[in-house]
């Protein structure tokens, strides 16, 4: 990040390679759609050129970069006001509608259940609050500390754990149904 | 800490972190030891723990493959912008000076040590190679257009002087004495009717100027003009004129 902050190239083309994948998850869970994951992994990365020289290697580098990325993906749900246009069957939109009554349908019973909890999942997910949504996407995808994940949101550890197991209890009572032996 | 001591609401309330192992070995060993002895909160740790992985695998399961043109497409956006910082590497090396040359060269803080020696080179080109009857006249003090015009005919100059500079020194009357520059009359051959060309902003001088297409080689290294043949020979005349003047035959002014 030093290289990057003089303006290299090939040491941001590095860091890009090396934490854009990540990057890309990481919105993807936030947004609900890889496409758009891919633009906002686009703009994190302009963003963290745009700001390298105020990158203090004091910090944690992915939790600045995390801490852009968060950012730039709240920006894209309240503008656009995603929640409410999600389509958890098929957040790109590139497959057709699932139709439950459809004969074929029925050929793929497990595949048409599994896409059942999918949807579900999706649905379930893109209705948490954001810092839930951004705690646990960060924590489920990611793996980052619980520590790091309060560095991002500048909030505290146990505030972390508070919101994780509160998205994980939502989550918990919209499968109902799906869990076994649901307590 | 036991079931008694440790409310069932406070271990439920542990169990994700525990299963995330984020819990202090203290509290750890506490949950554990309520959950061993509570059937209510393992049914919760149950429920919870597969709601986990559930969206665990949901989460990891989206499609992101980066695709491997993208970071062309960022560094393009960057560029765009003109915000590409100094890149590194033989290609954008070549990239970069190709952008400066659209663009960078309208920033006057880059040619502007560059321009000011080229119409130092321009003003003593123009001294050794005018004709003494012309140079003897009396004139007005250089306009900056006049300035202008004899920058933007400095490579012809050069190439004259460059060609034969001896040839013209010898041919030469000889020359009159070197003035100060807020004195030095700057005739040039252009045919441009200097009193009209006055009137010209000095945003369209400054625009003029930075229009010239200078040497590729002076986008990347400005200072290498010093060493360019026109540059040394000026410091050769300047050298010959400063004799001349101090030179009791010198005749003419003085």
């Amino acid at each position: 990040m030093l290289r990057v902050k003089e303006g290299d190239r090939e040491a941001f083309r590095a860091l890009f390679e090396k934490h854009s994948g990540p990057v890309a998850r990481f919105a993807a869970g936030f947004v609900g759609s890889s496409a758009r994951a891919d633009e906002l992994t686009q703009d994190v990365f302009l963003q963290v050129y745009r700001s390298r020289e105020r990158y203090e290697p004091r910090a944690r580098f992915s939790t600045w970069l995390y801490t852009i990325a968060h950012n730039l993906c709240l920006n894209e749900v309240r503008r656009h006001d995603h929640r409410s246009r999600v389509d958890v069957a098929d957040p790109d939109g590139d497959a057709p509608a699932w139709d439950p009554h459809d004969p074929m349908a029925a050929e793929g019973e497990g595949y048409s259940a599994q896409r059942e909890l999918e949807e579900r999942l999706a649905a379930l997910i893109a209705g948490l609050p954001e810092a839930q949504r951004t705690a646990l996407v960060l924590s489920r995808v990611e793996e980052l500390r619980y520590q790091q994940i309060g560095e991002i949101l500048s909030c505290s550890e146990q505030a972390v754990k508070s919101l994780i197991f509160r998205a994980t209890r939502s989550l918990k009572a919209g499968l109902k149904g799906y869990l076994e032996d649901a307590g | 800490m036991s079931c008694e001591t440790m409310s069932c609401e406070t271990v439920v309330g542990s169990i994700v972190a525990l299963l995330d192992g984020e819990l202090p070995d203290g509290e750890r060993r506490a949950v554990e030891e309520h959950l061993t002895a509570c059937a209510s909160c393992q049914g919760e740790m149950r429920a919870l723990r597969q709601a986990r992985v559930l969206v665990t695998r949901r989460l990891r399961s989206v499609d992101v493959g980066v695709a491997r043109g993208s970071f062309d497409e960022l560094w393009a956006r960057i560029d765009a912008a003109g915000e590409g910082g100094a890149p590194s590497g033989p290609a954008a090396h070549g990239r970069r000076a190709d952008r400066s040359r659209a663009a960078g060269l309208r920033r006057p803080a880059v040619w502007a040590g560059a321009g000011g020696l080229a119409l130092a080179a321009s003003l003593a080109l123009v001294i050794v190679g005018l004709p003494r009857d012309h140079a003897e006249e009396p004139g007005p003090a250089p306009t900056r257009v006049a300035r202008k015009a004899a920058l933007v005919d400095a490579p012809a100059a050069a190439a004259r002087v460059t060609a034969k500079p001896e040839a013209r020194l010898a041919s030469a009357p000889k020359p009159a004495p070197v003035a100060k520059p807020d004195a030095a009359r700057v005739p040039t051959d252009t045919s441009e009717d200097e009193v009209g060309l006055d009137a010209v902003a000095d945003e369209s001088v400054a625009v003029a100027v930075n229009e010239i297409d200078p040497p590729r080689e002076l986008l990347e290294r400005p200072d290498l003009f010093l060493n360019y043949p026109i540059v040394r020979k000026l410091d050769e005349l300047q050298h010959l004129e400063a004799v001349l003047a101090e030179s009791p035959d010198r005749g003419g002014a003085g």
